[in-house]
C-alpha cells in the first residue's frame, strides 16, 4: 500500500489531538468545520470518470453512442425521407451525393389531423407515431418545409431511402437493446441480491434453478416461442391486448439475460457482505435496511453499470440475429437486423446491391464495438484493483 | 575477499502510471559475495521487490522498464541478456522465492510436476531421477511424508508448506544466488523460525549467497551479515548488521529502530516516524525523507544526498564499511559505554 | 478538554442529556490514573467470557451444500476483563482470535458458552436487544482498506454511529466528527474526502474515530497494526495507548506480534487452536512463560538486535498448526510439543492457576522464576 497520490502532506495534524483540543475548544472546531465544508473529496465515481476520460477509445465510443442516441431520439425532426414511402421508380438506386437535397416531401401539416383521443396516429410514409414523434415531425415541417435529404445511401428494392431507414431502424434497435437489458437488470438484480444476501439453503436453491435454466438451449426456445406466438390466431388475440412482437421480444430476451446478471450480482453481494465494512456497520448497530441501502447497493452500482454496457450489445446482436431469421422485428417496422436481412435476400449471382447490406451492418458493428469499448473502459475505470492503494 | 559474485551498479527502474512516470528504483548499487546474506529492508512500495525482479529480467513491461544500470554476474551483464539466455540462468544459477507463494505456484499442476520440470530442464535429469530428487528436496525442507504429498496440488498445502515448496523449488538446482522476497512475511513466527533455520542450513551446505528482502528488522538482525536500507527507491544506508543496529546514522534507520517495540524490553516509549510512507509520484525535492525527517535543513531540499561514508564526498568509502545518504547523519555514539541497560 | 460552558447553548439541544462521556463537554474524568498495571485488580469487571465456543459447519460440496463436519474456530475460551484494563490476545493465524472478538460482539453467533457484560448475558441476544450494548463495545478491524465503505466520506463514516444512536442534532454531530478526527490525529479539514484518498495508517485512524464516536467502554482491536508499515505501526500504537489513558478505555488487543502485545497489554492470553493455553499478567508471561507453546513463540519472535539474536537459543517447532476441523483427543499442541508425554495424548489440559494460568499437564509451578526454556535473553 504505497501512499496515495492525492494525499496531502498536511493531512495529519501531527501531534495527537489532546493538547490541541484543549487550546481552542468549540470555536476552534467550528472554524475547522467551516473550513472543511469548503473542501470536496474525490468520490470513486469522479475518480473513475477522471480515469475514463484518459481512455481515448472509451471516450470516443461514449461520444459516438451519445450522438447516436440523440439522433435516434430526434429522428422525426431530421429532414429525412419518409422511411416507408414506396417509390418503385427509384428502386435500387446506388448511393450518390446528388442530389444532396430535394424539395419533394409531399407532406404538409394539414395532411393529418391530431386526434387527441388517440395516442398513436398513422402518418403517411412514417407509420404509426406517438405524440412526441408527431410533435417533432411538426417541428420538422416548420423548420425544413418540404426539403429532404436525397438518397445518399441509396434506396432499396421498394425505392425506400436507406439512410432514413437506418435512422428509424436505430430507434428500434437501440430501444430493444435498452428495454430488454433493463428487464434483465431488474429481474437479475433482485434475484441475485436476494440469493446473495440471504445465503444458506435459499441461495443454494435459487442458484440451482439458475443452473438448470442455463442448461436450456435458449435460442431454440425463443425461436419456438416466437414461432408459436406468430400463429395468426394467437397473434390476433395477443394484439387485441396490445402485445406485439416487440413486447414479446423484450420479455423473452429479458428472461434469458437475467441469468447471468443474477449470478454476477449474487457473487458481488456475497463478496461485499463479507467485506469488513459491512461487519463494521453491524458493530455500530446499523439495521439491515441501512446496511443494504447505505452500504451494499452503492457498491453494486459499478458492477451493474459495466455489465449493462456489455449486455446491451449482446441483446442487440440477438435481436439482429432473430430479425435476420425473420423472427424479430416485423415489417413494416424496421431494425438494422431486418434491413441486413432484406439486403441479403436480394443478392443474386448477377447483381449485389452492396449498400443494402453494408450500411446496416456497419451501423450495427460500430455501435456494438462502441458499447464494448465503453464497457471495457468503464470496467478498467471502476475496477478497484487498479485503484491506487 | 574474492571478486563479488554479483555486482549491481546504478540500477534504475521506471514505471509509467496514471500519475506519470515514477522511478520505483532509482540508481542502486551493491555487490554480493559468495555465501553471504544481504538484507534489503524498507517500507512497502520502496522498491525492494522491483529491484530484484529487474535483475532477473522479470519487471513487467509495460508499464515497467529498466532505464539504466548493470548487473554483472560471472562476466556477463544480466540486464543485457536476451530472454533465452536469461532463462538458462534464472532458476538454475540464480533463483527467487516470490513474495506470494500462491501466485508463483501453478494451481493446475501437481507439486511434483512443478518441481521436476526445473530439474529436468536445467540439470537434464530423467523424469524418474527428477522425481526422486524432488522428494528428497521436500524432505529436506521439512514436509512430512513427502513421497505422498508430492502428488498434491498447491492448494492442498497450508501457507507455510507452500512457502517451503517454493523454497525447495528455488533450491533444487543449487543456485549460486537466491533472492528471497519476504519469504516469511505471510507466516506465523514459529513457521518463520523453521524457514529461516532451513535457509541458513542450506546456505551453510551449499554456499549460496542470499539476498533477503524483508521489512522486519528482527529477521535482519537474526540472519543477515550486511544490510541495505531502502527508502523511496534508493539505498539510504548500507552497513554490516552490527554497525547498523549499534550505530545507525541515517535518520530513517534511527526512526525505524525507535518505532518498533522490542520483545525483550517492556514499557519503552515508542517514537514513531511522523508523516506517511513516501509517494513515489510526488516526492519532495532533494532528500526523499525530508518531510518526515527531524534533522532536515534547507540544504536537504536542494540536493539529493549521495550515499557516502562521510556524508560529503562522492567517492566510495572503505569496502564493506558503513555508508549513508544524509547531510545530517546521527553522530556515532561513544564506542565505550554503548550496551543498553 | 474544553469547558462545558464553551459549547454554545443553541444547537446542542437534547444531545446533552443523552451523551455522557468525553464529548465536547469533556465531562468524564479519566478513571483511576494508575489503572495501568497494578491498580486494575480493584476495578469493576466489565466483560466475562465463560467457555465460549464458536463452531462453523463447513459444507463439503454436494448439490445443496449439505454440511458435514465443523470447524472449531473457538473451542472453550474463558477470561474476564476489568474496567481500564488491556488484555492482549496472541496466537498463530487461524487460532480463533478474530472469531473470539466477533463472538463477543455477537457478530457471529456463539455455539456455546456465555458472554456477560457487566453481569448481563449478551450472547444469544437478538440484534434488537443487542443494540444498546453496541454503544459500549466497539471494534477496530485489521484491514484498513476493507473496513471503511469506499462510497462514503470520512465524515459520514465517523458520523454514522452517532446517527444510528440518534446522538446530538446534525450540527453538533458535525462538530463531534471534527473533534474526533482531531483527537485521532487526522486533519479535520478533510472530512469530505473518501477513504481511498488516505493512506493505510490514516484510514486506521478513521476506524478508531468511528469506534470512539459513541463513547464505548471497551474497544476490541483486531490486529489494528498488522497491515501497516513498520514506521506507521508505532503511530497507531501510541495513539491507542494515549486514548486508553485519556478516556479510560478497556481494550482487547489482538495481534500475532508478541512484542506489540507486550508493549500495550496489562494481561496477555495465548491462544492455540481455539483455546487459551496461557493467561497471565504481561510481565509474568514474558519473563516466565509456562506453556511450551508460549515458550516456543517467544523464542521464535525475532529481536531487532544482532548481538541478542546471536546469543538466543531457539525452540524450533516441527510441523504445522493442525487444522481446527479435525477433532482431537488430548492436548491440541501434543503433536508439535517438544516435551510431550504419553498422558498428553489422552487428557485435555484445562486452564489452571490463580494469577498465571496455564493449560499444560507438564507446566512448572506457578511461582517459579526464570526456569522457562524460552525465556527471552538479553536486554
Ligand atoms: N506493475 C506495476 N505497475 C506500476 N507500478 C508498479 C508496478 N509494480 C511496482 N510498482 C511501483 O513500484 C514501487 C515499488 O514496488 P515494490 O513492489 O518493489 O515495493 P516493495 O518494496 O517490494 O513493497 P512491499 O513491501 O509492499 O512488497 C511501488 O511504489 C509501486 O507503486
Ligand atoms: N465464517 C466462517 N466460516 C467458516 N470458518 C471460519 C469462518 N470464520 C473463521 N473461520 C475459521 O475459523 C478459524 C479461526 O479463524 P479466525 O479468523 O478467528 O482466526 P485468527 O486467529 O483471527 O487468524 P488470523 O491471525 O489469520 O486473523 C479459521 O480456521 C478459519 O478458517
Ligand atoms: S500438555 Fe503436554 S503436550 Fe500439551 S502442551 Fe503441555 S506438555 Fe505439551
Ligand atoms: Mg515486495
Ligand atoms: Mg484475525
Amino acid at each position: 500500500m504505497a501512499a496515495n497520490p492525492t494525499l496531502h502532506p498536511d493531512l495529519m495534524t501531527g501531534s495527537g489531538g489532546r493538547s490541541r483540543a484543549a487550546e481552542g475548544g468549540v470555536e476552534r472546531y467550528e472554524a475547522l468545520l467551516r473550513e472543511a465544508q469548503s473542501i470536496r473529496g474525490i468520490s470513486l465515481a469522479r475518480d473513475a470518470w477522471r480515469r475514463l476520460r484518459r481512455n481515448r477509445i472509451a471516450i470516443g465510443s461514449l461520444g459516438f453512442l451519445t450522438l447516436l442516441g440523440v439522433l435516434a431520439i430526434f429522428t422525426p425532426f431530421l429532414p429525412l425521407q419518409p422511411p416507408r414511402t414506396v417509390k418503385l421508380l427509384r428502386q435500387y438506386q446506388p448511393p450518390s451525393l446528388w442530389p444532396l437535397f430535394e424539395e419533394s416531401l409531399s407532406l404538409t401539416t394539414e395532411d393529418w389531423a391530431d386526434d387527441p383521443t388517440r395516442s398513436r396516429t398513422v402518418v403517411e410514409g412514417f407509420g404509426e407515431l406517438g405524440g412526441a414523434s408527431r410533435l417533432l415531425l411538426r417541428a420538422r415541417l416548420a423548420a425544413f418545409g418540404n426539403w429532404q435529404i436525397g438518397s445518399i445511401c441509396g434506396t432499396d428494392n421498394l425505392g425506400r431511402d436507406v439512410m432514413s431507414r437506418l435512422f428509424w431502424g436505430a430507434r428500434v434497435s437501440l430501444l430493444v437493446g435498452l428495454v430488454a437489458t433493463c428487464v434483465s437488470l431488474v429481474i437479475g438484480v433482485a434475484y441475485g441480491a436476494v440469493a446473495g444476501y440471504l445465503g444458506g439453503w435459499v441461495d443454494n436453491l435459487m442458484m440451482r434453478i439458475v443452473d438448470m435454466l442455463y442448461s436450456i438451449p435458449f435460442i431454440f426456445v425463443v425461436i419456438f416461442v416466437i414461432t408459436i406466438l406468430s400463429e395468426p390466431s394467437l397473434r390476433g388475440a395477443l394484439e387485441s391486448y396490445g402485445i406485439d412482437r416487440l413486447v414479446i421480444f423484450f420479455v423473452v430476451v429479458g428472461a434469458i439475460y437475467w441469468l447471468t446478471m443474477a449470478r454476477v450480482v449474487r457473487g458481488q453481494v456475497i463478496s461485499l457482505k463479507q467485506n469488513q465494512f459491512v461487519e463494521a456497520a453491524r458493530a455500530i448497530g446499523a439495521s439491515r435496511t441501512r446496511i443494504i441501502f447505505r452500504h451494499l447497493v452503492p457498491n453494486l452500482l459499478s458492477v451493474v453499470i459495466v455489465y449493462l454496457t456489455l449486455t446491451i450489445p449482446s441483446v442487440m446482436l440477438f435481436e439482429a440475429f432473430l430479425s435476420f431469421l425473420g423472427l424479430g422485428v416485423e415489417r413494416p417496422d424496421v431494425s438494422w437486423g431486418l434491413m441486413a436481412n432484406e439486403g441479403i435476400k436480394v443478392i443474386t449471382p448477377v447483381k449485389t446491391y452492396w449498400w443494402l447490406v453494408i450500411f446496416p451492418s456497419l451501423a450495427l458493428g460500430v455501435t456494438l464495438f462502441s458499447l464494448n469499448f465503453l464497457g471495457d473502459g468503464l470496467r478498467d475505470a471502476l475496477d478497484p484493483r487498479l485503484k491506487h492503494r | 575477499m574474492a571478486a563479488p559474485l554479483l555486482s549491481v551498479t546504478d540500477l534504475a527502474v521506471e514505471f509509467s502510471t496514471d500519475e506519470g512516470k515514477l522511478r520505483a528504483v532509482d540508481g542502486i548499487s551493491y555487490s554480493l559475495n559468495p555465501g553471504e546474506t544481504l538484507g534489503i529492508v524498507g517500507e512497502s512500495g520502496s522498491g525492494k521487490s522491483v529491484s530484484s525482479l529487474a535483475i532477473l529480467g522479470l519487471v513487467p513491461y509495460p508499464p515497467g522498464r529498466v532505464t539504466s544500470g548493470a548487473a554483472r554476474f560471472d562476466g556477463v551483464d544480466l540486464l543485457k541478456l536476451r530472454p533465452r539466455e536469461m532463462s538458462r540462468i534464472r532458476g538454475r544459477r540464480i533463483s527467487m522465492i516470490f513474495q506470494d507463494p500462491m501466485t508463483a505456484l501453478n494451481p493446475f499442476l501437481t507439486v511434483e510436476r512443478q518441481l521436476t520440470e526445473v530439474t529436468q530442464r536445467h540439470l537434464g535429469l530423467s523424469r524418474q531421477r527428477a522425481q526422486r530428487y524432488a522428494i528428497e528436496m521436500l524432505e529436506r525442507v521439512g514436509i512430512p511424508s513427502a513421497g505422498r504429498r508430492i502428488f498434491d496440488y498447491p492448494h492442498q498445502f497450508s501457507g507455510g508448506m507452500r512457502q517451503r515448496v517454493m523454497i525447495a523449488m528455488a533450491l533444487s538446482c543449487k543456485p549460486q544466488i537466491l533472492f528471497a522476497d519476504e519469504p516469511t512475511t505471510a507466516l506465523d513466527v514459529t513457521i518463520q523460525a523453521q524457514i529461516l533455520e532451513l535457509l541458513g542450513e542450506l546456505q551453510r551446505a551449499e554456499g549460496t549467497a542470499i539476498v533477503l528482502i524483508t521489512h522486519d528488522l528482527g529477521v535482519v538482525a537474526g540472519v543477515c551479515q550486511r544490510v541495505n536500507v531502502m527508502y523511496a527507491g534508493r539505498f539510504v544506508e548500507e552497513a554490516n548488521v552490527d554497525d547498523l543496529f549499534a550505530r545507525p546514522r541515517h535518520p530513517y534507520t534511527v526512526g525505524l529502530l525507535h518505532s518498533i517495540p522490542r520483545l525483550d524490553r517492556a514499557g519503552e516509549a515508542l517514537t514513531p516516524i511522523p508523516g506517511q510512507p513516501p509517494n513515489l509520484a510526488a516526492l519532495p525535492s532533494g532528500c526523499a525523507f525530508r518531510d518526515r525527517c527531524l534533522r532536515a535543513s534547507e540544504m536537504c531540499g536542494q540536493a539529493v544526498p549521495p550515499l557516502t561514508a562521510d556524508g560529503k564526498s562522492t567517492r566510495d568509502g572503505v569496502k564493506g564499511g558503513q555508508r549513508f545518504a544524509c547531510f545530517h547523519p546521527h553522530p556515532v555514539p561513544e564506542p565505550a559505554g554503548a550496551p543498553t541497560p | 478538554m474544553s469547558d462545558p460552558q464553551a459549547v454554545s447553548p443553541g444547537p446542542v439541544g437534547s444531545g446533552r442529556t443523552r451523551a455522557p462521556g468525553p464529548g465536547l463537554e469533556g465531562s468524564t474524568p479519566a478513571p483511576e490514573g494508575g489503572a495501568e498495571r497494578a491498580g486494575v485488580g480493584q476495578a469493576e469487571v466489565l466483560l466475562e467470557v465463560h467457555n465460549l465456543q464458536v463452531h462453523f459447519p463447513f459444507s463439503s460440496g454436494g448439490w445443496f451444500g449439505q454440511g458435514r463436519g465443523v470447524v472449531r474456530a473457538v473451542d472453550g475460551v474463558s477470561f474476564s476483563l476489568r474496567s481500564g484494563e488491556t488484555l492482549g490476545l496472541v496466537g498463530e493465524s487461524g487460532c480463533g482470535k478474530s472469531t473470539t472478538a466477533r463472538a463477543i460482539l455477537n457478530l457471529v453467533p456463539p455455539t456455546g458458552g456465555q458472554v456477560l457484560w457487566r453481569g448481563r448475558r449478551i450472547d444469544r441476544l437478538a440484534e434488537r436487544e443487542m443494540f444498546p450494548f453496541r454503544r459500549e463495545m466497539q471494534i477496530i478491524f485489521q484491514d484498513p482498506f476493507a473496513s471503511l465503505n469506499p462510497r462514503m466520506t470520512v465524515g459520514d463514516i465517523v458520523a454514522e454511529p452517532m446517527k444510528i444512536f440518534r446522538l446530538y442534532d446534525r450540527r453538533r454531530r458535525q462538530l463531534e466528527v471534527v473533534r474526533l478526527l482531531d483527537q485521532v490525529g487526522l486533519n479535520p479539514r478533510y472530512l469530505n474526502r473518501y477513504p481511498h484518498e488516505f493512506s493505510g495508517g490514516q484510514r486506521q485512524r478513521v476506524g478508531i474515530a468511528r469506534a470512539l464516536a459513541v463513547n464505548p467502554k471497551l474497544i476490541l482491536c483486531d490486529e489494528p497494526v498488522s497491515a501497516l508499515d513498520v514506521s506507521i505501526q508505532a503511530q497507531v500504537i501510541n495513539l491507542l495507548m494515549e486514548l486508553k489513558r485519556e478516556l479510560g478505555l478497556s481494550l482487547i488487543f489482538i495481534a500475532h506480534d508478541l512484542s506489540v502485545v507486550r508493549h500495550i497489554s496489562d494481561r496477555v492470553g495465548v491462544m492455540y487452536l481455539g483455546r487459551l493455553v496461557e493467561l497471565a499478567p504481561a510481565e509474568d508471561l514474558y519473563r516466565n512463560p509456562r506453556h511450551p507453546y508460549t515458550q516456543a513463540l517467544l523464542s521464535a519472535a525475532p529481536i531487532p538486535d544482532p548481538v541478542v539474536e546471536r546469543q538466543r537459543r531457539r525452540i524450533v517447532l516441527t510441523g504445522d498448526v493442525p487444522s481446527p476441523d479435525e477433532a482431537h483427543e488430548g492436548c491440541a499442541f501434543a503433536d508439535r510439543c517438544p516435551i510431550v508425554e504419553f498422558d498428553c495424548l489422552r487428557i485435555s489440559p484445562i486452564l489452571q492457576g490463580a494469577r498465571h494460568r496455564v493449560a499444560c499437564l507438564k507446566a512448572g509451578p506457578e511461582t517459579g522464576n526464570g526456569e522457562g526454556q524460552g525465556e527471552v535473553s538479553g536486554g
